[in-house]
């Protein structure tokens, strides 16, 4: 996948989730990109971690080294600022620390599942500024979005803002945007 | 109507620009004069000049509400700030067999410019009409199409900011048999509603029941609307435009489904 992606995903559980985001940030260790995966419910801190270690045994290194980070949304957002603040600078700031730092790039994911409906339209008006600021950056990002949870507008919005997008359908990831 | 609801388009009215042209769809006038008096408010706030180009009934209510606002609109007009023409009366000064002559028109509204500017008194103009809607009602499709062009046009070659206003029901399964398409055309803003929060509560319950049990398909219909294009609109309009292209057998079921909320929805809010 090119630099500067910007993706999303429909799951319905968790283990849609698990299924596609741990390969996901396994690859980005691989490659040496900086990895940095933010998480909400249904997907927790600690389960997202235990089942990571489950899967790549490289994973207590990477987490010691710095080289995966994962941490719980709130978090993020404490460090990183509100939706209306410099949210899309707090990633560029990483990316320059991560290039510093000898790494290849930055690959990052976030759950969309902690924003509020009041605060849709600013979190959407954030993931068109992202998408365009990301073009040409050394950055991968992939949203997470619950289609149980979420409405046919947002989801309408979210394939809009993303480079493409994908749902688990009968346990295989499949592109939504060639269907009609 | 809470503050978050109508702060989208109130916001955009207040700040269109030169170029800019805004459209609103309404069934209600209150609504409707709303939108207008806050354009214009905001216009001459910005110590900008007005055109009004209104029918008459359109205009008394439209003044009495800068009145109330503490705008003396006689002065005003006196100062040259608001500049009022009547659209019953100045329509057929530019029609040829039905269809706006351009020449004309376009004389016409770079006379009317010109004069709002004061001799450079005023740098910014603002132009709120209902010829187009006048010509809409009237059953001359064609023509209305053709007047917003040539408003389009002038809105660039003039650098004005200009609004419009069309009487339609967002959720009239006929107003998407290209009537609608030919304003969005037009536009770089859609205004559909009132109440942005409800329309949206509208519109998910509706394609929510429409799409019961077909929710793979739901899916799938909205991944197809990546490349769907149209001005700057709210997404549940956005969705209800892409709806009639992609899905036009649910079109008429999603529409009924919204209105019939809308109106319960309304109903609930009054009491």
């Amino acid at each position: 996948m090119p630099w500067g992606t910007h993706f999303c995903q429909i799951y319905s559980s968790k283990d849609d989730l698990a299924q596609s985001l741990i390969p996901y940030f396994i690859a980005g260790l691989t490659n040496n990109e900086q990895c940095i995966w933010v998480t909400s419910a249904p997907y927790n801190v600690e389960d997202a971690a235990a089942d990571f270690s489950e899967s790549f045994p490289g994973f207590g290194a990477a987490v010691k080294e710095g080289r995966l980070k994962i941490l719980d949304y709130s978090e993020w957002y404490t460090n990183a600022g509100s939706l209306n603040g410099k949210l899309t600078d707090h990633w560029l700031d990483e990316e320059r620390r991560s290039l510093s730092e000898g790494f290849e790039g930055l690959r990052i994911s976030g759950n969309t599942s902690f924003v509020s409906a009041p605060a849709w339209d600013a979190f959407m008006r954030f993931e068109r500024e992202i998408h365009e600021t990301l073009k040409g950056r050394r950055i991968l990002a992939l949203c997470s979005c619950n289609v149980t949870r979420i409405e046919p507008t947002n989801i309408f919005e979210m394939v809009r803002a993303h480079a493409f997008t994908i749902h688990r359908y009968n346990g295989f990831w499949e592109m939504l945007d060639t269907a009609g | 109507m809470n503050e978050q609801s109508t702060s989208a388009w109130q916001s955009l009215l207040a700040n269109l620009g030169p170029t800019e042209h805004a459209v609103q769809i309404y069934q209600d006038d209150n609504f409707f004069c709303h939108a207008v008096s806050h354009f214009t408010i905001h216009g001459l706030l910005k110590n900008e000049s007005i055109i009004i180009l209104a029918t008459k009934p359109h205009w008394q209510n439209i003044a009495g509400r800068l009145q109330e606002k503490g705008f003396d609109v006689e002065e005003l007009r006196r100062v040259g700030q608001l500049t009022l023409l009547d659209a019953d009366e100045t329509l057929p000064t530019f029609l040829l067999r039905d269809m706006p002559d351009g020449k004309t028109f376009k004389g016409i509204a770079r006379h009317t410019i010109e004069k709002a500017r004061a001799n450079g008194r005023y740098a910014n103009v603002r132009w709120w009409g209902e010829m187009v809607n006048v010509l809409y009602v009237n059953g001359n499709g064609r023509g209305s199409t053709r007047l917003e062009e040539l408003f389009d046009e002038v809105a660039h070659e003039e650098s004005i900011a200009i609004f419009c206003s069309f009487l339609m029901d967002k959720f009239d399964r006929k107003v998407y048999d290209g009537a609608l398409q030919n304003v969005c055309k037009t536009h770089a803003h859609l205004i559909p509603s009132e109440n942005y929060s409800r329309h949206k509560e509208c519109v998910n319950r509706a394609v929510l029941e429409a799409f019961r049990g077909l929710e793979g398909q739901l899916l799938s219909w909205l991944g197809g609307s990546k490349h769907w294009s149209g001005p700057e609109m709210p997404a549940s309009q956005a969705l209800l435009l892409w709806l009639i292209e992609a899905k036009p057998q649910l079109a008429d079921k999603v529409l009924s489904l919204a209105s019939h909320y809308e109106n319960a929805l309304k109903q609930t809010e009054t009491v």
